[in-house]
């Protein structure tokens, strides 16, 4: 990210226009898409170390004797039902503790209290952390929403790249589906969906979310694929005797998946911005993990704690707003105008 | 480094009076219609004609230019002969067998003997792929090689005879000129010892300097090869230069075909003496035969009745709106064909 110039110039004169290490050159030269990057591999950061950050137990303790190494992930038998403050209290012999002293469900008896030393960032509507809730949330809002989104373009651009490519009765038959697929309001469909379900969970919410979204994808991509199948390279590929798997894999997907990948990197923060309005609305199954929409909603008991929107609310704000610069910044690097403009 | 096996690739062309030599690729009643308009639930019957009962002849090591404005089937024709369009109604002889009726899977085989060059060397490579790993695509597919040195040896090969560096090898089509990228296209062409090229305008996307190299590498290639070409143009001079005979090609139609020499020097259909005459001659003294046109070219949806170039035809007679005329010889045995009913026959 801070290398210097000379680097990034000589890698792009050997880069293919349009490939992924030509595409990462062009992005990491515009400083607002460096600073989406940066901002996304910070939010990683924070899921992967979340329990480091806010945890119900220590990092590392001797309880009675014996040596513990982050028990909030290894789970031992021996400290189930203790926490932080009864570990420090009782048994301790030495702990190293995380930032905040609380995990993302546990409920204690201050209920939305004030932002303190305590709880950073206050606590909601069920006396739970709001830290521990926004920090742990980063893991499960964008965990969930990378698995939704893979799945979702993985199967549009399979399903597009068929039905662009080997057209006919198939590609009738698909266009129809993602007509009808696109006519829906995602927000809507899942909406309704995850409201008429008897028993809605996150599986649910995740098939909802695929079905919901493919379509877009399938669209983008078929429309590439039909493009991409009639450059002359493919006819060649065909007049040499290549089966049409081999001309499908070798030749028109890795020309055509540009559009999947900016889809993708768009579809991150929308599938966030989807989880955190359901939650907000309490639509589907609350509680048992942690979301910022679920703080937010507490607001309306408590319309003056503005510590329940305004945390996790910055967190879903920057989310967005970095996979947007990614997503705007990708758009830009595999524009083909633009290559042909940097090479005359 | 290996010699490629020479010995496969047959004799080295003779000069064109050899009458006898053997038909490569011909094609009887060859036709290409597409569907227009129509909705859903409704199919037209509307076609637009796009090749129409077209009879061409290409013989063994010999090139046949095709000539015609943009748009008249040239290409349609080039591609049908490949079977990299499927073919509405006709015959497509290859080495004496009816290659029309085949599945994909039965034409593999005969991939290695046909190939293409494509006019636009800017997306006839694929800019993923390294030039190594293009020519070496074709040699993959029809195993001719086994991985490793003797496939390295076969693309350097292949590169140094169309003129590249095997040093080439390991770039991207896009670090390439356009004269370069198209000797790759040529090289990928060769890799499966084809006898037979079609040549679609192969160089009309190139600067004129570049031209003339890629049109005798094109004719060195033939002396070394043997392989026959269809070198389908809109330039007369290059066709002249490069071709053994010539079909000219009107709205879907072949509307004549003849030796070079003969074609250029008495040409018999209305339509090939006026696109003769609409190129610029250079040289001042000569007087050029103008004969100029009238009117746009039709609809190729709904074509004119009988002749189709009867609406714009100088010489056309009453029988030209009636009836289609006929492809064959004025004089038998003369080898030059005309779909004319009134043709300008000298002498």
């Amino acid at each position: 990210m801070s290398g210097p110039n000379s680097t990034a110039t000589k890698r792009r004169r050997r880069t293919i226009p349009g490939s992924f290490a030509h595409t990462f050159d062009r992005l990491t030269e515009r400083s607002r898409a460096r600073a989406g990057v940066l901002v996304l591999s910070l939010l990683a950061m924070i899921a992967i170390f979340a329990d480091l950050l806010a945890s119900d137990f220590p990092l590392i303790c001797s309880v009675d004797g014996t040596v513990y190494v982050l028990p909030a992930v290894t789970h031992p038998a021996s400290l189930t039902g203790l926490d932080n403050e009864q570990i420090a209290n009782a048994h301790a012999g030495f702990a190293i503790y995380p930032v905040v002293r609380h995990g993302p469900t546990t409920q204690s008896a201050d209920r939305v209290a004030r932002p303190s030393r305590g709880h950073p960032f206050g606590t909601d509507g069920s006396g739970r952390d709001v830290f521990a809730q926004t920090v742990h949330g980063v893991r499960t809002q964008l965990g969930f929403a990378l698995l939704a989104v893979v799945a979702y373009v993985t199967l549009g651009a399979l399903l597009g790249a068929l039905a662009g490519y080997f057209g006919g009765s198939f590609d009738f038959m698909v266009q129809r589906l993602t007509d009808t697929m696109s006519s829906m309001p995602s927000f809507v469909l899942v909406l309704c969906v995850q409201a008429a379900l008897p028993h809605p969970d996150l599986t649910t919410l995740f098939l909802t979310i695929v079905a919901a979204r493919f379509a877009e994808v399938t669209r983008l991509v078929r429309t590439e694929v039909v493009d991409v199948s009639s450059r002359d390279y493919v006819v060649a590929a065909r007049a040499l005797g290549a089966s049409p798997l081999r001309v499908l894999f070798r030749h028109v997907i890795p020309n055509a998946s540009g559009q999947a990948i900016v889809s993708a990197t768009f579809g991150l923060g929308a599938v966030v911005l989807l989880e955190a309005q359901l939650d907000f609305l309490r639509v589907g199954d609350r509680g048992r993990y942690a979301s910022w929409g679920q703080v937010m909603s507490d607001v309306r008991q408590r319309p003056e704690a503005y510590w329940l929107l305004f945390f996790p609310g910055v967190f879903l704000l920057v989310t967005l707003i970095a996979s947007n610069l990614v997503g705007e910044a990708l758009r830009d690097a595999l524009d083909p105008r633009a290559f042909s403009r940097k090479r005359r | 480094m290996t010699e490629p096996t020479r010995a496969a690739a047959p004799t080295p062309a003779q000069k064109p009076e050899d009458d006898k030599r053997r038909t490569l690729v011909a094609t009887e009643h060859l036709s290409k219609y597409y569907p227009v308009g129509g909705g859903l639930f409704s199919r037209s019957d509307r076609l637009l004609r796009a090749v129409d009962d077209v009879n061409i002849r290409v013989r063994r090591g010999e090139t046949l230019g095709l000539v015609g404005e943009s748009g008249c089937g040239k290409s349609t024709l080039g591609r049908l002969l490949l079977r990299l369009l499927e073919p509405t109604y006709g015959r497509i002889v290859y080495d004496g067998k009816d290659i029309a009726p085949l599945g994909q899977a039965q034409l593999r085989p005969l991939r290695r003997k046909m190939q293409i060059i494509f006019q636009d060397p800017y997306s006839s490579l694929n800019p993923r792929m390294t030039v190594r790993e293009i020519v070496a695509e074709a040699i993959r597919i029809h195993s001719l090689a086994a991985r490793g040195t003797e496939e390295e040896g076969m693309v350097s090969d292949l590169l140094k005879k169309v003129g590249l560096r095997p040093e080439h090898m390991n770039r991207y089509p896009h670090e390439f000129s356009g004269g370069q990228r198209q000797r790759v296209g040529i090289a990928r062409a060769l890799a499966v010892q084809p006898e037979f090229i079609v040549c679609d305008e192969p160089i009309s996307a190139l600067d004129v300097s570049i031209q003339a190299q890629i049109v005798n590498l094109l004719l060195d290639l033939q002396d070394e090869l043997g392989v026959a070409f269809l070198f389908i143009s809109h330039d007369l001079k290059v066709v002249q230069h490069i071709s053994h005979r010539v079909a000219v090609m009107y709205l879907g139609h072949v509307v004549e075909q003849a030796s070079v020499e003969k074609l250029y020097a008495s040409p018999m259909h209305p339509y090939t003496r006026a696109l003769l005459g609409s190129s610029p001659v250079p040289d001042p003294e000569r007087k050029r035969l103008r004969v100029l046109l009238e009117g746009d070219v039709p609809s190729p949806i709904d074509p004119p009745p009988g002749c189709s170039f009867h609406p714009r035809c100088p010489r056309a007679i009453s029988q030209c709106k009636k009836e289609a005329p006929p492809f064959a010889e004025v004089h038998l045995g003369s080898g030059h064909k005309v779909a004319c009913w009134n043709p300008h026959v000298e002498e």
